[in-house]
């Protein structure tokens, strides 16, 4: 068992950005600085221990990484990981340095709104996968004689598919629901 | 101008008010952040992710162009429809600044 390297299985949802910085800090705090993340599984290494800050962004469509990579670093930001639309910095905490990589609300509700965005349209695109499907089915009644194991794995799989999307609705929904009231939050705090 | 650009920007935040400002020079979002934390004493500090997103936007909306990558640094500059914009808001808190002297627009 390598000393220097620590895996950890931890789940943060889309709303939990500032969780999941908040217990990359408490890591890096305990000794283990973040290296990369799967969602799931998160990698680390041994380091000192010191107080760093981590801050996640979430970026979609067109990205030159380089320089938003650059920009981060000018602001003494270290670019750490990326996590399909999810950058990770860290800074080490200095005082009176400003700790968040946005400096104003709308910043931040713009974030919340993309990300929001980014997942009612891999919703959307999901149900129009069940719909296809479904009207593949009734093409494919026309092949499969009714009782044949082809119409049986047809049947099981939009009904997989229906169960999963309902699964995937309530946890989307809800996380969404969340971001939602965060955005609430933030333009009108009282 | 465009109404629907001058609806999205008009009043502008105090971030997007000075970005556009500064970037009647050439700059990278760095600069500009220096810039503006001259400018205010320090009072005004913006991040990378909201002068990141604020380019971007600005960008997508005509407001600013690209000019060319120095370093890995992006530079930017105002468009003529950025200095429009910049122009009726000037305008605007310059009226908002008499009024609130007691100084009527129109005396």
């Amino acid at each position: 068992m390598d000393r220097n390297t620590l895996t950890e299985r931890q789940v943060f949802y889309i709303a939990e950005f500032n969780e999941e910085a908040a217990w990359l800090s408490f890591m890096h705090a305990e000794g283990w600085k973040l290296v990369k993340t799967t969602g799931f599984k998160y990698h680390f290494e041994s380091c000192p221990q010191e107080e760093w800050i981590y801050q996640l962004d979430f970026r979609d469509g067109n990205l030159d990484e380089t320089s938003y990579i650059q920009m981060y670093a000018d602001y003494g930001w270290e670019f750490v990981t990326r996590f399909r639309h999810w950058y990770y910095f860290r800074k080490i905490r200095t005082a009176g340095d400003d700790m968040s990589i946005f400096s104003d609300n709308e910043s931040k509700i713009e974030m919340c709104r993309k990300v929001i965005g980014h997942h009612v349209m891999i919703l959307a695109a999901y149900y129009l996968f069940i719909l296809a499907l479904f009207a593949f089915m009734m093409c494919g009644n026309s092949f499969a004689a009714p009782d044949s194991f082809l119409n049986g794995f047809f049947e099981g799989a939009a009904v997989g598919c229906i169960l999963g999307g309902l699964i995937g609705l309530f946890f989307v929904g809800n996380q969404l629901h969340r971001l939602r009231r965060k955005i609430r939050q933030l333009q009108n705090p009282l | 101008m465009d109404e629907k650009i001058k609806r999205v920007y008009i009043p502008m935040t105090e971030t997007g008010f000075y970005i556009l400002f500064c970037l009647q020079e050439e700059n990278h979002g760095y600069g500009i952040t220096q810039k503006v934390r001259q400018m205010t004493g320090g009072e005004i500090l913006i991040s990378p992710g909201t002068m990141y997103g604020s380019l971007s936007k600005m960008e997508k909306d005509g407001l600013i162009a690209f000019t060319r990558e120095e370093e890995k640094r992006k530079l930017y500059q105002i468009t003529e429809l950025g200095t429009e914009i910049l122009k009726t808001e000037l305008a605007r808190i310059e009226r908002l600044y008499r009024n609130s002297k007691g100084v009527s627009v129109n005396g």
